[in-house]
């Protein structure tokens, strides 16, 4: 069936590649001195000009990695797999950066569930982090007061997030355009009040000491072979990335994804091909909320403790900003601009500071230069089999 | 007109008034299977108007309309295009950064059998129905610019204007409509590419059986070329219809304005 | 306090609130009239008029003109008006920055531009301004103003201060004097014509550039002021009172009817009034008013987008 043949040499240069950038991002985690870094970046922007300018060079190694997508996304994932071994032995602040990871890895779930509902549709949720605090609450509050086991309570919080969206999606029907926008931004701020004055979710301070997620008997506080219990949730995280990635490529390579591109970019015309467009913004509003759910789900488990504060309107501009950096509708995208938003400022603790500000010059100034975000933009191939040309 | 053929469409008294401004009044319009009707009047004669009212855009405030029998009056335009209706626009409407195949292929969105379930969990099915779809979205480009067919995957903002128009046009077909509603095609093009467009419309005719057109058109010869009959509106009424040789030379029309000859 | 005290007093309260919000919801209505956009930079601007009133406050102080008498009163006058002049200028700096970049793609992009330097803004203040993340003390500059008097009078055991009487009334009069600037002057038909439509405008000679300017000029500095107002008021500022002020602001702008400024205007008090009497008649009023609030702009923005004054648009297909 596969006529493709397997070159072993390039298989090795990828795995090189790859290998060579994952040790020289431990090395990254391990810079302290703020010298270093810059100077570690100017070599980054280094390689990139160099990139723009000898293309020759560049290009045959950009062609190895887009002819062979299984090899790349293969030695990826193992070494993704393999971080948790290797980190302890060569990064120094080890747990600090598996919680980054983790944390990353939440982001990136926020940020593709925010997609389907903005990047796919156009439909501006100001409320993300809003349904982020319902998963996670949901999660919390069914563990803590009714012990409900973790493994019902991941998908719970994505359920009542949906529910809670298909709630709000009834008064905006039938609203259209900024007014959408409006409405989820009341929405988000309601809800953050809401919580922040009842004493059934804690009031201010929240929930406190919710269980750690426990699968099939597994303890997530156990220490896996001596490795840290985040570990854990490493994997989990991975998992529930990987999904959140496969549901969206699959979305996006379909019917789905295809009307909810139209009904973003014109409705009247989406509306005359035969589109319902206000059931299917519903449909990726409430999709969308579900992943958004989850996460808020895992973050709530994982930390423990949550408040209202951690689910604010700022909370919710920094995960519209991940989507805009990375590009509407691009999963590949979303991912870069979520972990260099994430994992830089961590990194650069001089600028932890100004990171809500750098984060406003972003939102500022993307829309200006790169509208379309940091990738650049790659058509819809549903399937390579359907691109292909018949000879 | 008559010559046994099935009345397909037919408007009734149809009225749209924008607080206090009528910008339709007393539609009587009829089409017929397999014809094409041309739709003349100067800037603001509701042409448009009623193309959005019958594409339930807009709702009419009066009167009311029928296709194949069925009254379609203040349903929506979901609705209506899967009753066969389907149309362009004077501004071009078609998704700019999705590639052409995108956008020809939302045009036969009421065909899918792959929806939602089947995107997470039954590819097979999807990739196989897209496929079969690719082959007609590729078969319908190769009637009006077999070099589209490359660039099927090239996003349709890249594209001269007359292709950007065919696409549409290409969608506007995909769907196996009943009637097809061109809103001003040849708008903006240079002569030569208005020749091209007319002989495009003769290809959608010739490619779908069973369709009929209607044509709205600033530029006489297209409508000349193009249309067995043609009706003239002024101010939201109907003035003059028949052949175009009868209207044009209708004094009413001629006073209301005598477009551009190319 | 009896119940017509309660009630007079809540009205009081709804007065000083609503008054303020108008201010800021004018800007807002201007902006959505003249060019479509909603400009989420406008509630950081009414921060800003509230931090250049202390910068000004203290630029007098050191010119020793605040000790009183006539100098104090020209003072007060200056600060007034250059705060005004120079939160007008910023807005339209704000605007060639923010709107006019992004105004032919998408209106999400331009949303979201705004929103980006509404933060941008409000952080630097934190960051740069000195000690700018803590409440700053603003001082009750029109106390002295009534000085030899006992500074307030009674309605029905409901106690009134001149100086906030002062500070409804400015606000009142400022507002009058936008409406009739719109509503009489040249330029303000100008105005209007491009907020209905900027290309027949335009064909008759109405230079839209300028008209832009002057909307971002007149709205900017209207919030400036109410920044100021806003510390008198409450005799405190913070960096972060333009996020809630300017979503207020806009809500009440959404209430009234976008493009309406007389919309907005009642759209300020009807805001208020509903935080008002929730705070006072709901169980735990106090903090769930600015949910109630919420609530109402939503079941606006559901059932009648157009607001209470507004006109409906028809998109053109």
């Amino acid at each position: 069936m596969m006529t493709r043949t397997f070159n072993f040499i390039d298989f090795l240069k990828i795995a090189v590649i790859e290998v060579a950038i994952f040790f020289l991002i431990m090395v990254f985690f391990n810079i302290e001195s703020v010298w270093t870094l810059v100077a570690g970046l100017i070599l980054v922007v280094a390689v990139v000009v160099y990139a723009k300018v000898w293309k020759r060079q560049f290009s045959s190694f950009a062609e190895i990695f887009s002819s062979n997508k299984p090899a790349v996304l293969g030695v990826l994932l193992v070494l993704l797999l393999l971080y948790p071994l290797v980190g302890p032995l060569m990064i120094k602040q080890n747990t600090y950066w598996l919680l980054t990871l983790i944390q990353t890895g939440i982001y990136i779930i926020l940020a593709l569930g925010l997609n389907i509902q903005l990047g796919s549709t156009g439909v501006l949720n100001l409320a993300v982090a809003a349904f982020y605090g319902i998963g996670g609450y949901t999660a919390g509050l069914l563990a803590l007061r009714l012990g409900i086991p973790t493994i019902i309570t991941l998908p719970m919080g994505g359920i009542v997030a949906a529910l809670f969206g298909t709630i709000l999606y009834v008064p905006l029907y039938k609203t259209k355009g900024h007014y959408m926008a409006l409405v989820t931004l009341a929405f988000g701020l309601m809800i953050v009040l809401a919580l922040d004055n009842t004493e059934f979710t804690g009031g201010p301070q929240g929930l406190k000491a919710i269980p750690e997620i426990s699968l099939l008997g597994y303890s997530f506080l156990t220490k896996p072979g001596g490795l840290h219990f985040y570990t854990n949730y490493y994997y989990l995280t991975l998992f529930i990335v990987l999904l959140a990635v496969i549901i969206s490529y699959r979305f996006y390579n379909s019917w789905v994804g295809l009307t909810l591109a139209t009904t973003r970019d014109d409705e009247i015309a989406a509306k005359c091909c035969g589109v319902n467009s206000n059931i299917w913004k519903g449909i990726s509003f409430i999709t969308g909320n579900v992943m958004i759910g989850v996460a808020g789900a895992l973050y709530a488990h994982m930390i423990g403790f949550i408040s209202p504060h951690n689910f604010s309107f700022a909370e919710s501009l920094l995960i519209v900003a991940m989507v805009i950096l990375g590009g509407l509708d691009n999963i590949l995208g979303i991912i870069v601009g979520t972990v260099i938003l994430w994992i830089l400022p961590e990194k650069m603790r001089v600028i932890t500071e100004y990171r809500i500000f750098i984060y406003g010059i972003l939102l500022l100034v993307i829309p200006m230069f790169r509208p379309r975000g940091l990738l650049p933009f790659k058509p819809r191939k549903y399937h390579p089999s359907v691109v292909k040309v018949k000879d | 007109m008559q010559n046994n053929k099935k009345r397909i469409f037919y408007s009734t008294n149809l009225e749209m008034n924008f607080g206090g401004l009528y910008a339709l009044a007393n539609i009587n319009i009829e089409i017929f299977e397999n014809e094409a009707v041309g739709l003349i009047g100067p800037n603001g004669s509701g042409k448009t108007t009623f193309f959005n009212v019958i594409t339930g855009i807009y709702k009419a405030t009066g009167g009311t309309f029928c296709f194949m029998d069925e009254e379609l009056l203040g349903r929506e335009p979901y609705d209506i295009a899967k009753k066969g209706i389907s149309r362009t626009y004077q501004r071009s409407r078609l998704c700019l950064n999705l590639t052409l195949f995108d956008n020809i292929l939302i045009g036969m969105y009421n065909n899918q059998t792959a929806g939602y379930f089947a995107a997470l969990f039954n590819r097979k099915k999807l990739i196989n129905e897209v496929k079969a779809f690719k082959e007609k979205a590729v078969g319908l480009l190769n009637v009006f610019n077999p070099d589209l067919t490359d660039k099927l995957f090239n996003p349709v903002g890249g594209l001269p204007q007359i292709d950007r128009r065919r696409v549409e046009i290409c969608r506007a077909m995909a769907g196996d409509p009943r009637m097809i509603l061109l809103d001003e095609p040849s708008a903006g093009m240079t002569p030569d590419e208005t020749a091209e467009m007319m002989d495009d419309i003769k290809k959608v005719r010739s490619t779908m059986r069973n369709v009929s057109i209607i044509i709205i058109e600033h530029n006489m010869s297209v409508i000349s070329s193009v249309s067995e009959r043609v009706i003239a509106l002024n101010f939201g009424k109907e003035i003059a219809r028949g052949t175009y040789a009868e209207v044009s030379n209708h004094p009413e029309v001629k006073d209301a304005y005598l477009g551009k000859e190319v | 306090m009896g119940t017509e005290a309660v009630i007079v007093q809540i009205i009081l309260n709804g007065l000083m609130l609503g008054v303020q919000y108008a201010l800021i919801a004018v800007g807002f209505t201007l902006f959505f009239g003249v060019l479509d956009v909603i400009n989420f930079s406008h509630g950081d601007v009414f921060m800003l008029g509230a931090f250049i009133g202390l910068i000004l406050i203290n630029i007098f102080s050191k010119l020793h003109m605040m000790t009183g008498g006539a100098s104090y009163v020209l003072a007060l006058f200056l600060i007034f008006f250059l705060c005004m002049l120079v939160t007008g200028l910023i807005g339209i700096i704000f605007e060639r920055i923010a709107v006019k970049p992004v105004s032919t793609g998408p209106p999400l992009m331009a949303l979201l531009a705004t929103l980006g330097l509404a933060i941008a803004i409000r952080e630097a203040v934190r960051l740069f301004y000195p000690l700018g993340s803590e409440n700053k003390q603003f001082p009750e500059l029109l106390k002295p103003i009534f000085a030899g008097t006992s500074q307030a009078f009674e309605i029905t055991g409901v106690v009134i201060r001149y100086d906030n009487l002062l500070i409804f009334g400015i606000g009142i009069a400022v507002i009058i004097f936008a409406s009739l600037y719109i509503n009489k002057t040249k330029m303000g038909l100008g105005i209007r014509a491009v907020a209905q439509d900027s290309e027949a405008a335009m064909m008759m000679g109405v230079h839209r550039n300028r008209v832009v300017d002057v909307t971002f000029l007149i709205g900017s500095a209207l919030a400036g002021l109410t920044g100021i107002l806003n510390g008198l008021f409450y005799n405190a500022v913070v960096f972060n009172m333009g996020a809630m002020g300017g979503i207020i602001g806009f809500s009440a702008a959404v209430i009234g009817g976008l493009g309406n400024i007389y919309g907005a205007i009642i759209g300020g008090f009807v805001f208020a009034m509903t935080q008002a009497f929730s705070a006072a008649f709901i169980p735990k009023g106090s903090e769930y008013m600015d949910v109630v609030a919420f609530g109402v702009l939503i079941i606006f923005l559901v059932f009648k987008p157009s607001g209470l004054l507004g006109e409906k648009m028809y998109e053109r297909v």
